[in-house]
């Protein structure tokens, strides 16, 4: 873990997304953003969606954004909606 | 039960990517250290394929993966039961899915093997259920036919805040059927970005057989503030006959780059003309045995070029159903009221010729929805159905595509188009017009009868790039009005943008080609023949030009002319030429921007010899030709 990473824990839904948010694009300022989702428990729409809006901003930034330790269970939901490839091994 | 081939060979691609993984995963079982991730894996993998299996009427395929699944069910709490041995009996298991799958191409439908399945059985740590006792779900539904949908879901705004979860929607949707594609994508809005309000749009494809009602009764809870669009595919053709074995239904599929599509029809592009320079050799040559060896080369290399050519050909329905979500946003922007129709969705047409036809398109729908259609208060006053209708259709009508756009709004204002032409200097002054030249106006360059410039249309850009794009692909636009009652803009389009059947044409030691498909008739031109460009073709009069006229070619007169009748749409001009020179294939290479303007050419090609020739630009050349007066018709040629 690095000082640019951030770690949610618990269920990332609709009532943690008004809280990370602006650590998200607090982060996105400092030029790098990385997602420990290792302590997840779970995700909702509301989570995919910061997740989705964090990639893109830093794409229109030009800052670097990476997802790590994607469990089971949250992987399974970003393949059902086709988002977060598993990049190739 | 008969299903759509391009269905089936779907089925039989995505059942043998499921397979793989499952033997994959028994195979590398020792290796893998998280034994419950193999176990999920497999299960994973089982489940869709009974699901699937059963959505093509597959029941027995259904019945054995559904002993299959139970067991890996029960392995899921308890993944360290997983062992050599169970690994050892789920592969025969693999296998006989394999089995299973392959035999239905010829019809035969084997039920599993009995003893497999108690060996499968005595591996529960419960009671084993009486096999085939309760069937899946997804099996009843089959028995009603499945059905290809298209949706498309953009959530409210308050979904989140309302206790909705989009992806719990989607969820519901594929456990009522097949979900062949997805794609999630965030909505660009204006404002910065609030993680509460719900901005996640989706694009599905899915397979169902359940009724439309039922599906849309799925977002029933969020359908007030959601826009969703549930399209159904048109029916695909229909498998002749359950295939036999190694037929192409049962073939796998196999993806390919775009790219190497195009570099495999570029390859065959320049075979034709290799192979056409080679037997112009021969018979210049006159090497009758050679020749005839090359009839069949010819026969072979023209099936290649189709074939080639074929591989590119793209649905249009695709194209048409991205309209659908434009003209559902656009209607709401206008407070009109729109119902849209798309007939001969399936019709193919070559990938980058649908690619670029897709800004036009736009322009043309966008255009009937702020000018054609009606609001609903003035239709109601008309007596017509509040809400428009909008029609997208296309066809393949001898050897070209045709395109529709159609409204049944109030038909272009002549009166008003006339008014702004002449304002904008568009038409001399005093100058009469038929109507098809007034509407014909529309697609002139600055011109938009738009009493105020909104957002949709009415910037006068629209029309005459369409005209200009349409041009650079070959082909044309006109528009079809009628007061009060609608407009129709039809699209012609050549069905492919890298090769034709050319029909070769000389004219004072040039050559021309114009497209074979296009040329009713040759006949011999009269001496003279007049020069009120009218001829009588058995009591029709057809306008023509004389290509040596029309290109400014200096050279003697020959001793006698002919003259190619050639039919673009519904209307006939005749080329009159110095020599017929005979059909050939013709690779198109575009013309360089030097060229671009060169009024009447469309592109050039290399003959066998080496020789360049002009392809002539036929939609240019009948519009140049329609505007010669009519003259009185006393003096004109008469043929038979």
């Amino acid at each position: 873990m690095t000082m640019n990473t951030i770690a949610p824990t618990g269920t990332l839904d609709i009532y943690a997304v008004g809280e990370l948010h602006p650590r998200f694009a607090a982060q996105l300022t400092r030029g790098a953003l990385t997602v420990d989702l290792a302590q997840l428990e779970g995700i909702d729409g509301a989570g995919v969606q910061l997740l989705l809006w964090a990639q893109a901003e830093a794409g229109r930034a030009g800052v670097p954004f990476a997802l790590e330790h994607v469990t089971p269970a949250t992987r399974e939901v970003f393949d059902f909606l086709r988002v977060f490839p598993e990049r190739a091994p | 039960m008969k299903q759509p081939e391009s269905l089936r060979a779907t089925f039989i691609d995505e059942a043998g990517e499921l397979l793989e993984q499952m033997q994959a995963a028994l195979v590398d079982f020792e290796q893998v250290e998280d034994r419950a991730e193999t176990v999920r894996a497999l299960f994973r993998a089982a489940h869709t394929l009974k699901g699937s299996a059963g959505l093509f009427g597959l029941h027995n395929v259904v019945r054995f993966a559904h002993v299959v699944e139970s067991l890996l069910e029960e392995l899921r709490s308890q993944p360290q039961r997983l062992d050599a041995e169970m690994v050892k009996v789920l592969l025969e298991a693999h296998d006989e899915l394999e089995r299973l799958i392959e035999s239905d191409a010829d019809g035969s439908r084997p039920e599993a093997s009995g003893a497999l399945v108690e060996r499968v059985n005595a591996l529960l740590s419960s009671a084993p259920a009486a096999h085939g006792a309760t069937p899946p779900p997804a099996e009843a539904a089959a028995a009603q036919g499945t059905r290809r949908w298209h949706l498309t879901a953009r959530f409210g705004e308050s979904t989140f805040r309302d206790g909705f979860d989009p992806v719990s929607f989607l969820r519901f949707l594929e456990k009522r059927g097949h979900v062949e594609r997805l794609e999630t994508t965030l909505v660009a809005a204006d404002g910065p970005f609030d993680p509460e309000s719900c901005r996640l749009a989706f694009s599905l494809d899915f397979v169902s057989p359940l009724p439309r009602e039922e599906l849309l009764s799925v977002f029933d809870f969020v359908r007030e503030q959601s826009v969703i669009e549930l399209v159904e595919h048109q029916p695909e053709r229909q498998a002749v006959a359950l295939a036999g074995p190694g037929s192409r239904s049962a073939a796998p599929m196999v993806k390919v780059p775009a790219g190497r599509l195009d570099t495999l029809v570029d390859r065959v592009s320049e075979l034709v003309i290799a192979s056409a320079a080679a037997e112009l050799r021969a018979s210049q040559n006159g090497d009758r045995a050679t020749l005839e060896a090359f009839a069949a080369v010819r026969a072979l290399v023209a099936g290649i070029r189709d074939a080639a050519l074929g591989l590119r050909m793209v649905q249009i329905g695709e194209t048409f159903g991205r309209f659908r979500r434009v003209v559902r946003e656009l209607s709401g922007a206008l407070k009109k009221e729109v119902s849209v129709e798309v007939r001969g969705a399936e019709t193919e047409l070559d990938k980058a010729m649908v690619e670029r036809l897709a800004d036009p398109l736009l322009h043309i729908v966008r255009n009937a929805l702020d000018h054609g259609l009606e609001t609903p208060e003035v239709r109601v006053s008309k007596g017509k159905p509040r809400a428009g209708h909008l029609l997208l259709e296309a066809q393949h009508q001898a050897g070209q595509i045709v395109i529709d756009v159609r409204d049944d709004g109030g038909g272009l204002d002549r009166e008003k188009i006339r008014r702004k032409a002449r304002e904008r200097g568009l038409v001399p002054p005093g100058a009469t017009l038929t109507d098809a030249q007034v509407d014909d106006l529309i697609f002139a360059p600055g011109f938009s009868s738009a009493d105020q410039v909104t957002d949709v249309s009415g910037r006068g850009v629209g029309m005459d790039v369409v005209r200009r794009t349409i041009d650079a692909l070959r082909g044309t636009v006109e528009v079809l009005s009628e007061p009060g009652r609608g407009t129709t803009i039809r699209l012609r389009l050549p069905l492919t943008l890298a090769i034709i059947d050319g029909f070769l044409l000389g004219v004072a030691g040039s050559s021309f080609v114009v497209p074979s498909k296009l040329v009713r008739e040759c006949l011999d031109f009269p001496r003279g023949g007049g020069d009120n460009h009218w001829l009588h073709l058995r009591d029709e009069p057809v306008p023509w030009v004389r290509l040596r006229d029309f290109f400014e070619l200096e050279a003697a007169a020959p001793r006698r002319e002919s003259v190619v009748i050639i039919e673009y749409g519904d209307r006939k001009v005749g080329l009159v030429v110095d020599r017929l020179l005979g059909v050939s294939q013709t690779v198109i290479k575009p013309l360089g921007p030097l060229f671009e303007q060169l009024h009447g050419i469309g592109g050039s090609t290399i003959l066998g010899s080496g020789e360049v020739a002009l392809i002539l630009d036929v939609p240019q050349l009948v519009r140049s030709v329609e505007a010669v007066p009519a003259h009185s018709a006393s003096a004109s040629p008469v043929l038979h």
